[in-house]
């Protein structure tokens, strides 16, 4: 399955642009049957006519195998789409030694790991970064926080996604497999998640807002503002205790939408009170 | 400008947006921080877009992130409450206190009309055994196109003709006390997105991070992307650390006589 280092015809690169444009289809016929599955198929069909070109009767095997179910994360699945193209050529090239079966089940083994890498690297460390970012500049009223927010989160997501396309296309099944086992995916992600954490504690400050204006009786005419004795401990205290509490509500399993009411709830009888 | 104008309006970018985004799968211009934008300069107030976009982009931020299963629509969640403000003069805390809900309820209408997508799956099958690729790709562009964002735009149109004028009568109902209540609420609510984001990548581990970025934002004044730039610092190092261990451990466990070999040599060079 060596494939290194050699210049890709002109036909090949035309197939990985076709691959890295049209995925970006996948929300086009995302359904819960198929997911990603029946544009996996479109992206491939120019493969399937490369490889396989006049053995109809392959050609139209690999069409429907294609079209099964499939989801991953959609940046993260640039490389599944070029291994896959990869192994249809292999296929092509000797259909007893590689079957159907084999490249559906290196699809279907990567497709978990890729969508948790995706989502936890996407989701919550870029995307959190360039929001971060963009509700900055946003909430004082300049569009060039939208723009740095697109540019930034879907520059990187295409970028990505055109790397792993034809990384998978060139290094071949054995090295990605390496890859997975040498534990440089995990350190990756440890990382996302740091930088994550940096950002929502930095988001947390910026962005909530909550505040006491409660006054307690001091005796001898003196008051002392509550918040005063809050922000003595560690200033945003409040804001702290408001986060850590909603995480302790989701590890409780709450549904979001609950606490959401709970927060409306807690606003409208904290202000009657004169607590918040 | 009138209600069903507008609703017009924002339907047509609404149903482009969604194009747009299925197109690149991105995920960026459907988010808050996008859409509010686009509705304010669509509405002819860019201001009030962005400061409420960047405000629902923060309490979406984590709320979307759960697993494939949205319990919010980010998009209509923005495009109404922001409209309810520019058009309807609804207060804009009240309207973001109301934004999640309104999300929740347009994801509901969304899924009663999905089963439309669902219907013509079986053509994709029936073309792709009949070797058909024309027809094929004709099914995949009308998806796209058609099938996908229409049930959806149409929902999202109803949404903004019916709802943004109710939405302004039931904010002027509204006695006072509610309004401040919804006002202390919406500043709490964006803890949400933030609480469903930290739940996911807190660790024992890392968590000392969170509260390196709460202190520099909140005792040290340190803008955004000052931070960010702080983040990846720590990123990058936490990554080269991490791997070089273990590359470590690999060639350790890759040595004549495998791990155990290597683990005993070390146990043996201690005595």
């Amino acid at each position: 399955m060596a494939k290194n280092k050699r210049e890709l015809t002109p036909t090949e690169k035309k197939n990985l642009r076709h691959i890295f444009w049209c995925s970006g289809q996948m929300w086009g016929d995302f359904t819960m049957v198929k997911m990603e599955g029946n544009t996996y198929a479109y992206c491939m069909l120019p493969v399937i006519n490369e490889v396989y070109g006049d053995n109809k009767e392959l050609a139209t095997e690999a069409f429907v195998r294609n079209t099964e179910f499939f989801n991953t994360h959609a940046s993260a699945a640039g490389l599944v789409f070029g291994l896959s193209y990869a192994l249809e050529r292999e296929r092509a090239a000797d259909p007893e030694a590689v079957s159907g079966e084999m490249i559906t089940n290196i699809k279907t083994s990567l497709m978990g790991p890729l969508a948790a890498i995706g989502d936890s690297i996407f989701f919550n460390c870029i995307r959190v970064i360039a929001a971060g970012i963009g509700i900055s500049l946003a909430s004082q009223g300049n569009p060039l926080g939208v723009f740095l927010f697109v540019g930034i989160y879907g520059g990187i997501f295409l970028a990505v996604k055109w790397y792993l396309l034809n990384l998978g296309y060139t290094v071949g099944t054995d090295t990605i497999t390496k890859a997975f086992k040498s534990g440089i995916i995990q350190s990756l992600s440890e990382a996302a998640c740091a930088m994550g954490l940096v950002m929502v504690g930095s988001l947390v400050s910026s962005m909530v807002s909550i505040t006491s204006p409660a006054q307690i009786p001091m005796g001898a005419g003196t008051t002392m503002v509550l918040q005063d004795i809050f922000d003595g401990i560690i200033p945003g205290f409040l804001k702290l205790v408001l986060l850590f509490g909603i995480v302790l509500l989701i590890r409780k399993k709450w549904k979001p939408i609950w606490i959401i009411f709970l927060i409306l709830a807690i606003g409208v009888v904290g202000s009657l009170l004169g607590i918040l | 400008m009138s209600i069903l104008q507008a609703a017009i309006i924002l339907t047509i970018m609404n149903y482009v947006i969604s194009v747009l985004d299925n197109f690149m799968a991105w995920d960026a211009t459907w988010r808050p921080l996008f859409v509010g934008w686009l509705t304010g300069l669509c509405l002819g107030d860019q201001k009030t877009g962005l400061i409420m976009g960047a405000q629902l982009e923060a309490i979406y931020m984590g709320i979307s992130a759960i697993g494939g299963v949205i319990p919010s629509d980010p998009e209509s969640g923005t495009l109404i409450p922001i409209a309810a403000v520019i058009l309807s003069g609804t207060d804009m805390n009240a309207a973001i206190a109301l934004a999640i809900p309104v999300g929740t309820l347009i994801n509901y209408a969304n899924t009663l009309v999905s089963p439309i997508q669902v219907a013509f799956l079986g053509l994709y099958d029936k073309y792709a055994a009949a070797n058909d690729q024309k027809a094929y790709t004709l099914l995949h562009y009308l998806y796209c196109f058609v099938i996908t964002p229409l049930p959806r735009t149409v929902v999202i149109f109803l949404a903004l003709w019916l709802g943004v004028g109710n939405l302004g009568a039931i904010n002027n109902a509204m006695p006072i006390w509610l309004i401040n209540g919804l006002d202390v609420a919406s500043g709490m609510l964006v803890a949400v997105g933030f609480g469903i984001l930290t739940s996911m990548i807190w660790s024992k581990k890392l968590g000392i991070f969170f509260f390196v970025g709460f202190v520099l934002a909140e005792m040290m004044g340190v803008k955004t992307i000052g931070i960010a730039i702080i983040a990846l610092a720590i990123a990058i190092s936490i990554f080269l650390v991490d791997h070089k261990i273990q590359t470590v451990a690999a060639e350790v466990s890759s040595a004549p006589g495998g791990e155990q070999k290597a683990i005993e040599d070390k146990e043996d060079s201690l005595f």
